[in-house]
């Protein structure tokens, strides 16, 4: 297929848990080379189960958004062993790299809508990616999700003509209209009023707990969205610096510098 | 069969997807699209003029041997083209006139060189073209010049053509009396014939007047009377070819006579070999051509530039840079199709200005205006696929910070 990446979705051959999402064992990342050489992750294990919610934070700087991107295989692992979805992503083709993304949902700080395009046609630009996809039509999906999001009277509205929160939402449909296997997020709500805000966190929810089990991995300082979070991973300095579960309030693991 | 199916449908719903976007970014904004259509018709009209005039170069060189009411011409064997005349002795053309099948044959003179008309506004003497025939010959298929056939048969008349070049020969209407070669002349109706490289403008008269302002051209008998052209009638019924062969047979060397496609032929191979400037035409069609890409690379490239953030999203949802691509060329070929009827349109109203401006035969041909718009869309499709590498730098990971 020429316009279309295949979509892998048959059985990884790899050998791996299949509960969990995301399995890093010492991941570590650096930008640049020689002298300006940085190093942004500096041995990361986390395991992350299927249907979890997961909130990363921790300061600015320590290398959240890094691992985001190595486990939306936007870049290429370094060092360590990352499974993402029951696929090594070390082992995978530019080719693959992109038909795999197809299974992810990425929510970006900046909503990047195509300016020239109304809210429902920016979402149907990733629908038409999944045409085989159950739930009705592309144009209904679409429909169905923005309505879901608060935005039934927007669907034809130009992002210029949108609230920066309503710009946001429309972003997340777009990420989500293909029910990917996994969301991932760097601050998705920063925009968001509560109410809002309240909105697309229970979509997340939904979707966790739903028949297909998405995780979902967002990056964060919103405390509302470290009360709803299944875990909260706090990055230090490119290592995970504390690993607790929320709903049980129990330590996982700990580490300290 | 079935994934044969899938696969058209799958890439049907991506090509229209491409080719919504290509419209919707065309569109958004006004700015961009006014400077985009004015950069690209500019040069789409860069090459219809350029087009436009090497035709009018072609067209003007035969347009008066396409007028030629005759089958068969006679003309001097030194003659190369019409516009540097090359005279002979009017006996020539009667012989020929005794031949079986042969209706008539007529002189008919080109003057050049030594005709020169006063501007009636300021009086300054400019040279002209004169075509002089007998009146009741009919030699030239111009309906206003056969319908005023009695009054340019008088001594010192003739008729004016109106798209005789305004700035060089002056403004000439029927009714005005000024000078040729210092002679007396009455303009007494007018005509539209046009100009071409070498004439500014044209006076048609009787072959009698001429001879009275040009008294060089009388021979010491009418048999030598110095003409351009023989211009032969058949009678219907006998073969065209048959008799220009028996006339070739009994001429003497100095001439030689031609059909009129053998004339029209002659008269386009010297522009063609000799003096080949259409050559120049040529190169200015490629200088629109590359003008126009730059232009089309420059605004597609400054719009992908704009949306690279978008694309990058694209790619970082799974669309392949082919999509992205896709969109970007089908953007350029709308662009492409804007400019192009823009320009066309420009281009006709300009032929006009240049056609009343000089007289030259500017007219729209259609082989011409495909071409330019293969030209165009050919320009642009690479334009597009320059612009669209920039997708190339379109980073994904660059979209988390
Ligand atoms: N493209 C890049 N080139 C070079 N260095 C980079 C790049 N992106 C990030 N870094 C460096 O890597 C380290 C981790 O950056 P990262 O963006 O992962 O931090 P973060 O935890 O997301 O911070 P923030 O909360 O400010 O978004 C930082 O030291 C940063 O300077
Ligand atoms: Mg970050």
């Amino acid at each position: 297929m020429l316009l279309d990446p295949k979509v892998q979705i048959s059985k990884p051959p790899d050998s791996f848990d299949d509960r969990l999402a995301i399995d890093a064992k010492g991941i570590a990342f650096s930008f640049g080379s020689g002298d300006s050489r940085t190093p942004a992750l500096r041995g990361i294990d986390l395991a992350i189960e299927r249907g979890e919610i997961v909130v990363l934070t921790g300061p600015s700087g320590s290398g959240k958004t890094t691992f985001l991107t190595l486990a939306g295989a936007l870049r290429s692992v370094q060092e360590g062993s990352l499974h993402v979805l029951g696929r090594d992503l070390s082992k995978l083709s530019g080719r693959e790299q992109k038909a795999h993304r197809k299974r992810i949902g990425f929510i970006f700080q900046l909503h990047n809508l195509f300016g020239s395009l109304k809210a429902i046609e920016n979402v149907r630009m990733a629908a038409i990616l999944r045409p085989d996809l159950e739930g009705g039509s592309i144009d209904s999906r679409c429909r169905n999700l923005l309505v879901e999001l608060g935005l039934g009277d927007r669907l034809n509205h130009l992002p210029a003509r949108l609230s920066g929160g309503q710009r946001q939402r429309v972003a997340i449909a777009r990420a989500l209209v293909n029910r990917p296997e996994l969301i991932l997020a760097d601050e998705p709500t920063a925009s968001l009023d509560s109410e809002s805000g309240e909105i697309v966190v229970s979509l997340f929810r939904k979707l966790a707990q739903g028949p297909e089990r998405t995780t979902v991995v967002i990056v964060t300082h919103d405390p509302r969205l470290l009360d709803r979070a299944d875990r909260v991973v706090r990055l230090v300095d490119g290592r995970v610096e504390s690993n607790t579960r929320r709903s049980r309030n129990t330590v996982v693991t700990e580490t300290d510098n | 069969m079935n994934t044969m199916k899938y696969f058209l449908l799958n890439n049907w719903i991506f090509i229209s997807e491409a080719a919504r976007l290509a419209g919707r970014n065309l569109v958004a904004s006004f700015f961009w699209l006014v400077s985009a259509v004015a950069g690209t018709s500019f040069a789409v009209i860069l090459m219809m003029l350029q087009t436009g005039f090497k035709n009018a170069l072609e067209d003007s060189t035969t347009s008066v041997i396409d007028r030629l009411d005759g089958d068969l011409f006679i003309v001097s064997k030194r003659m190369y083209i019409l516009a540097i005349p090359q005279t002979f002795p009017l006996r020539r053309i009667e012989a020929a006139a005794g031949f079986a099948g042969v209706k008539s044959a007529y002189p008919l003179m080109i003057e050049n060189r030594r005709t020169s008309w006063r501007r009636s506004g300021d009086g300054v003497s400019r040279r002209i073209r004169v075509i002089a025939y007998p009146p009741r010959s009919d030699l030239l298929d111009i309906a206003e010049v056969k319908a005023t056939r009695d009054a340019w048969s008088a001594p010192e008349t003739a008729l004016a053509d109106s798209l005789s070049k305004p700035h060089l020969v002056g403004r000439i209407h029927t009714g005005d009396v000024s000078e040729l070669s210092r002679r007396r002349l009455k303009i007494v109706g007018m005509f539209s014939l046009g100009t071409d490289f070498h004439n500014d403008g044209t006076l048609i008269m009787s072959d009698a007047n001429l001879l009275r302002y040009v008294p060089e051209r009388a021979g010491s008998s009418r048999g030598d009377d110095r003409i351009d052209i023989g211009v032969i009638k058949i009678q219907p019924g006998y073969r065209i070819d048959q008799i220009e062969s028996a006339i070739a047979a009994i001429l003497p060397g100095d001439v030689r006579v031609l059909s009129k496609a053998e004339f029209v032929a002659k008269e386009k191979r010297f522009w063609k070999r000799v003096a080949p400037i259409g050559i120049v035409f040529d190169i200015g069609v490629g200088v629109g051509l590359i003008v126009g890409m730059a232009i089309c690379y420059q605004v597609l490239f400054a719009e992908v530039s704009d949306r690279l953030a978008e694309f990058a999203t694209m790619k970082a949802i799974g669309h392949t840079e082919l999509f992205l691509g896709l969109a970007v060329v089908i953007q350029a070929l709308l662009l492409a199709a804007i400019s192009f009827a823009v320009g066309l349109a420009i281009s006709a109203g300009l032929y006009r200005l240049a056609h009343a401006a000089t007289g030259l035969p500017m007219d729209m041909r259609i082989g011409d205006a495909r071409e330019i718009l293969a030209l165009t869309i050919g320009m642009c499709s690479i334009a597009g696929l320059l612009a669209a590498s920039r997708l190339k730098t379109a980073d994904p990971a660059a979209l988390f910070k």
